[in-house]
């Protein structure tokens, strides 16, 4: 079948098989390869994307469903080639290590603060609940979403 | 990506049953595909025909009408959870529908979807049968129909929907007032947890709004499919909202677990975790909690 999506801002159209994995064409046909394959099984949250502004597993939606709906991954945080503020904050305060988890924390992240914009410890400790992390013990990881929180609405 | 895979998006009800008159044994009706995607990855079965609900008109509401209330089956967790009418009306089903999974699964698993796959711990499976639901079903002669909850869950473990066969709604009775209803689960962690027990209580308080006049309740993850327990339930009548949990309650939970898995490896844990489940679950209906004071209790 013809899947027509908005991807990061763009129209996309391809072929994909009907019980192809969401996952699988932006990673395969669409090049975006930011977003991970952890577990498939959506317990990880590696492949945590955006669609309609909720965050979902990848590795769970049939591409065929995401016909005519928006998609998010972490290729469409940077706005010309300068990291967003939740990336910024990922890097400065140490909240990436191996960096495979990175994505998904991203897009659980985004997803969050466009809904609480100041969200509570125990948000983020919800939003995030889905998203495994093997390196960091996930206090940075906090700490660098209260920080893109705090900037954001200090401004 | 499988080849070879038929695609259908029914967009009501008519054209859902054209679609399922084409299904066979080897097709697949596709809700918000937490459990199938995983199932066709791990099996590497290919479907003749993916029938994918996602499109049908109509089936992701609320709504209350001629005094029941009625739940699309392609109603999400996500959006179970903070309904205003089921937070009000059956918190037991939106205190479920917020435990489940992480937020990325809530966003896309329907309640349709967890009737149909039947797991033996399906958290919302649990609370419609609290409920009393019934599921109206679409089957392929176009034929429109409703069933209780408990006929659509085999007594091995999984579902007996036919192939042709399709949830579209969940209904139940409008509670009186003075019910109340709360859902518990123990899993090895605080967030997403598979449940190792489960259950969902409901009660009515009489005119004060003091002593629990009826009660019934349901438990999941003991036996192959979720069940009702009169007996667990009945140990409630007559007690004080205001008390302490009564013993008889936490006792009986126990003994429900001795007699429905006595041979089981996991019973010992299991009679001792219930206690705790059913405390749980008589501090959540005695504060009268909202869906959202729930938290998922740990091991």
């Amino acid at each position: 079948m013809r899947l027509t999506a908005t991807v990061n801002g763009a129209s996309i159209a391809v072929e994909v098989a009907a019980n192809a994995r969401l996952v699988d064409v932006l990673r395969d046909a669409l090049g975006l390869t930011g977003t991970k394959v952890g577990c498939a099984a959506g317990e990880c949250g590696a492949c945590t994307v955006l669609i309609d502004g909720r965050a979902v597993n990848a590795c769970l939606v049939a591409a065929a469903q995401v016909e005519g709906r928006v998609v998010l991954t972490v290729e469409g945080l940077a706005r010309g080639g300068e990291l967003d503020r939740l990336q910024r904050k990922f890097v400065e305060m140490g909240a990436i290590q191996c960096g495979f988890c990175t994505p998904g924390l991203l897009m659980s992240a985004t997803a969050l603060l466009a809904r609480v914009p100041h969200p509570s410890r125990a948000e983020i400790a919800t939003a995030i609940a889905g998203n495994l992390c093997r390196c960091t013990g996930y206090a940075a990881i906090i700490e660098a979403i209260e920080a893109a929180a705090d900037e954001a609405v200090a401004r | 990506m499988m080849s070879g895979t038929e695609l259908l998006a029914p967009r009501n009800r008519r054209e859902l049953a054209d679609a399922l008159r084409r299904a066979t044994g080897r097709s697949c009706l596709l809700a918000g595909g937490t459990d199938w995607m995983i199932e066709w990855d791990s099996s590497g079965a290919h479907p003749d025909l993916l029938i994918d609900l996602s499109r049908l008109e109509g089936a992701a509401e609320v709504r209350t009408t001629d005094g029941m209330i009625r739940v699309g089956a392609l109603m999400t967790c996500a959006q179970l959870q903070q309904h205003e009418i089921l937070l009000g009306r059956a918190a037991c089903l939106a205190q479920a529908a917020r435990q489940v999974g992480s937020l990325q699964i809530r966003n896309a698993a329907t309640i349709g979807g967890n009737v149909a796959n039947a797991s033996p711990c399906a958290d919302l499976v649990t609370a419609l049968v609290a409920l009393r639901a019934r599921a109206t079903l679409v089957a392929a002669s176009g034929v429109t129909s409703e069933r209780p909850i408990e006929t659509l869950l085999a007594d091995q473990g999984g579902s007996t929907l036919g192939h042709d066969e399709a949830i579209v709604e969940f209904s139940w009775p409008i509670g009186r007032a003075g019910e109340r209803s709360a859902f518990g689960k123990i899993g090895v962690r605080t967030s997403v947890a598979v449940s190792r027990l489960n259950a969902a209580l409901i009660i009515c308080l009489d005119g004060a709004g003091a002593v629990i006049t009826e009660a019934r309740i349901a438990f999941g993850s003991i036996a192959t499919s979720a069940f009702q327990a009169e007996d667990v339930a009945g140990t409630l009548r007559g007690a004080s909202i205001a008390g302490d949990c009564p013993e008889a309650f936490i006792s009986r939970c126990a003994q429900l677990v001795d007699r429905s898995i006595p041979s089981r490896t996991s019973r010992p844990y299991k009679r001792l975790a219930i206690r705790g489940l059913a405390a749980d679950l008589w501090a959540l209906i005695g504060a009268g909690a909202s869906a959202s004071s729930a938290t998922p209790s740990g091991s």
